[in-house]
């Protein structure tokens, strides 16, 4: 906790330094969007977001037909599963961005609030990293963060995952602070109230960060209580329960009236959840109980094994200053309280802030459907990790070439040390969810692995130059896993011809597109079924790995006249 | 050993972190080329296709290669495609990317091996196939159904995901069935019958009762489940002379799922 007393200049370079990062991060996914083909809940939300502004139309015009029960009702019904503050963000980015300014495309303007969270996960990761530990830790833990390819895809998306893990590490790390400061107690309130708002993850932080600070209390308390220093503080939990649910509630128009009703149909929609199919190892995965390995195995194989074997060395690094000597004073040395105040239970955050998140996703009973997404909150810890690890390695190696200035080693280490995260990530896009690391063959390896390719029909952009070269006039597609609303949006952006129809029947399709997953063979079987063919005019690949397959309906045979 | 011989010792552990981030580099460069180009598919589909007779079963390997599907159309009919088993070709010929090998192919005979770029073509020689008298499968248009137009075989996924070409059944509470005529009875009943996996996934497909007449007989019966394991079922009938062959399938409930049978009448042993 070298950098805890760092004061006035030096903390205002971190945030300088923290936001170049982030901003610089919201460049390079602004300047790659559009490659990324729109995933079938970015449809929802695309619909959500301006349905949700039809609503603000109303309320500039009259206020009080904003409020009534019907009108609130018309405009906030749809995709109420979710809270409102991302959808909010989207359809303001979208009115102004794109429809008031004209900066930007429609689906990027959409897009943008997401991307601005995953800009500010970069801003905290540095700040975070260098108050506790150095600039250095910082730096490397923000840019293994930002190059972590399935990170870098999501980020990209109008949909609520990154949103998630940046309001998340924002709590965290605004409860650690509050431990020490009221202030920063108040602002950690204030942020679990916008956590709730962007997904339901956010119910679990209280939890979490109870059952840490219930541990570094007791702690100070065996130390001795006020001989050892001030008590930690539980300001961001008072907080937390005075500006959560005001907050909740003021954000989301839906849940004025029939309150209590509408929130258990918020929860009960998440506690019954519907598994859909995931693959893993060649398994269908689409019913409890799922595999306790799978959300292990799935960070294993898709974060860059570097990123890995760093947050692994410095999980050991930090872990080596609470090991007893003795295998006896385990349950001892947990529950001693040592250094200043926000060192104690500093590693302890971490280690929960990463495994939380991949545990709660191991529970047969959860599920899976959603990929390296749904445990992203974790990604942010493990960096941090990693960069305790990067910067000893860095110090390793200037302690070898002592003639050269250790700034420059280091450098040349950091930057070493993230080219293959650079690689991958460069080569994953615009296959996020396709990509895994080499060390298992990457995306052919999983694929004779049985692992997913894909999920939510995404890929779709990737053949659409295809479509508009060979579709004739007027002719239909059947889109396969991509949502209506998706399939608008490439034709409001103008990706797509205007003629070519979205055919919802296959029967009255000429083209039909495949999304490669492995219970999607049922569909593929359709057309085999109904068209006579087992033959693709077009495949798009990612390395070697069939995505898309798009289908041409053969040509009908002439009927012979009736005599 | 001393603090400072530890701690130089796993400072040499630290070496471990440059060598993972080359491979990693260099795997990751890799990756990609392995992909054969469309010229290597080409000659790769023109080899198998001077190479393939009647009889033979071209497959690819590693399955997921759908893409090379577009190259050998025309070796790979519907029918080979949505098989259940290889005990009806004389030999197979593989098409193998990254040196892969199908299941089918395992223990096989290799016959001739031939590199073409980042493609592999294999051809094996079976251990012999059975002979086929009739192939429920392909004589459709002798086929009875009880009134009802039949609109031809379809393919069922199963519940491994695999295709399967199958005679398509309705399963009703009252026995729906297909009977051929003029079926030539001096060999064995080989088929198998299948749900598809969608049905099974929900429970809702079976159980579902299959039963065989010859000739008003009956000769055989197999009940299917849902997760039940895909066995072949066979029937030894060895009669001289033809007969009528019926395949009668019943179930508890009038649910619509996909179910459907392939068999033949054959001669020598199945696998």
């Amino acid at each position: 906790m070298k950098n805890v007393n760092r004061t006035g200049r030096s903390r205002r370079l971190d945030h300088a330094i923290g936001l170049t990062l982030g901003i610089a991060y919201v460049a390079v996914l602004l300047a790659t969007a559009s490659d990324i083909g729109f995933a079938r809940d970015e449809g929802f939300y695309f619909r959500a977001s301006r349905d949700y502004q039809k609503w603000f139309d109303v309320l500039g015009e009259d206020s009080s037909k904003a409020l009534d029960e019907k009108v609130v009702g018309k405009h906030w019904n749809y995709n109420h599963e979710h809270p409102a503050l991302m959808k909010i963000a989207f359809g303001f980015s979208d009115r102004i961005l794109h429809k008031k300014l004209d900066l930007m495309s429609p689906s990027t303007a959409l897009r943008f609030p997401a991307m601005l969270a995953a800009g500010l996960c970069l801003y905290l990761l540095f700040l975070w990293g260098s108050f506790a530990f150095g600039r250095a830790e910082g730096l490397f833990a923000a840019m293994a963060f930002a190059l972590m390819p399935r990170v870098f895809y999501h980020a990209h998306l109008c949909c609520f995952d990154v949103a998630m893990t940046a309001v998340w590490l924002l709590v965290f790390y605004l409860y650690w602070r509050s431990l020490a400061s009221w202030k920063f107690g108040l602002a950690a309130g204030v942020a679990f109230g916008f956590a709730l708002c962007v997904k339901l993850n956010a119910f679990f932080l209280p939890v979490v960060l109870g059952l840490h600070f219930i541990v570094v209390y007791v702690r100070w308390r065996r130390a001795g209580g006020k001989t050892l220093g001030p008590a930690p503080k539980p300001w961001a939990f008072i907080y937390g329960l005075i500006f959560g649910p005001l907050i909740f509630m003021a954000h989301w128009p839906w849940v004025w009236f029939s309150t209590f009703k509408r929130i258990g149909l918020y929860m009960g929609f998440h506690s019954r959840h519907p598994f859909y199919n995931t693959a893993y190892f060649g398994e269908n995965i689409v019913d409890a109980p799922t595999p306790i390995s799978y959300p292990f195995m799935m960070t294993l194989f898709t974060v860059p094994t570097v990123i890995i074997v760093l947050f692994a060395a410095g999980s050991l690094l930090r872990a080596r200053n609470h090991f007893p000597r003795r295998l006896e004073q385990v349950v001892e040395r947990f529950w001693q309280a040592r250094g200043p105040l926000l060192a104690q239970g500093h590693d302890l955050l971490l280690f929960i802030g990463v495994l939380f998140p991949i545990a709660l996703i191991a529970l047969p009973g959860v599920p899976v459907f959603g990929g390296t997404k749904h445990w992203m909150p974790a990604m942010p810890f493990l960096a941090l990790l990693a960069g305790v690890a990067a910067v000893r390695l860095m110090d390793v190696v200037s302690g070898v070439f002592v003639r050269i200035p250790a700034k420059v080693t280091g450098g040349v280490v950091l930057m070493a040390l993230l080219v293959a995260p650079l690689q991958q990530t460069v080569t994953s896009h615009p296959f996020g969810l396709a990509s895994y690391v080499p060390m298992m063959g990457g995306a052919r390896g999983a694929a004779s692995c049985g692992m997913l390719r894909q999920f939510w029909g995404y890929t779709t952009a990737g053949v659409i130059p295809w479509l508009n070269r060979n579709v004739k006039k007027g002719g239909g597609v059947w889109f396969h896993d991509t949502a209506i609303p998706s399939v608008s949006m490439f034709r409001e952006e103008g990706m797509i011809r205007r003629d070519i129809r979205n055919q919802l029947k296959l029967k009255s399709a000429h083209y039909a597109l495949v999304h490669h997953e492995l219970h999607m063979i049922r569909n593929e079987s359709w057309i085999w079924n109904l068209w006579k063919t087992i033959t693709p005019e077009h495949v798009l690949t990612y390395q070697g790995v069939p995505i898309v397959s798009v289908y041409k309906k053969p040509a009908a045979t002439p009927r012979r006249k009736a005599k | 050993m001393t603090q400072e011989g530890n701690l130089n010792r796993i400072h040499w552990l630290w070496l471990l972190v440059p060598a993972i981030v080359a491979a990693e580099v260099f795997l990751q460069w890799r990756i990609p080329s392995s992909d054969p180009s469309k010229e290597e598919w080409e000659k790769a589909a023109q080899i198998v296709i001077d190479q393939k007779q009647d009889g033979d079963l071209v497959l690819i390997a590693p399955s997921w290669a759908t893409q090379g599907r577009i190259y050998l159309k025309p070796v790979i009919a519907l029918q080979d495609f949505g098989r259940f088993e290889t005990s009806t070709y004389d030999r197979i010929i593989e098409v193998s990317l990254d040196g892969e090998r199908a299941l089918e192919t395992e223990g096989l005979a290799l016959e001739s091996e031939q590199d073409i770029g980042k493609i592999t073509v294999r051809r094996y020689r079976t251990g012999g196939s059975a002979k086929i008298l009739f192939d429920f499968l392909g004589e459709t248009r002798s086929m009875k159904t009880g009134g009802k137009k039949f609109r031809g075989n379809v393919i069922i996924i199963d519940h491994w995901f695999n295709p399967r070409l199958v005679v398509p059944f309705k399963p009703k509470k009252r026995p729906t069935s297909k009977t051929y005529k003029n079926v030539p009875l001096n060999g064995v009943i080989h088929g198998y019958a299948v749900i598809g996996y969608r049905e099974g996934r929900f429970n809702k497909g079976g159980p579902i009762k299959l039963e065989i007449f010859v000739d008003d007989k009956k000769v055989g019966e197999q009940l299917i489940n849902n997760f039940g394991p895909l066995e072949p079922f066979d029937i030894p009938i060895n009669r001289e002379g033809t007969g009528t062959v019926k395949f009668q399938v019943t179930s508890d409930s009038n649910f619509k799922r996909r179910f459907g049978l392939a068999a033949d009448m054959r001669v020598g042993a199945p696998e």
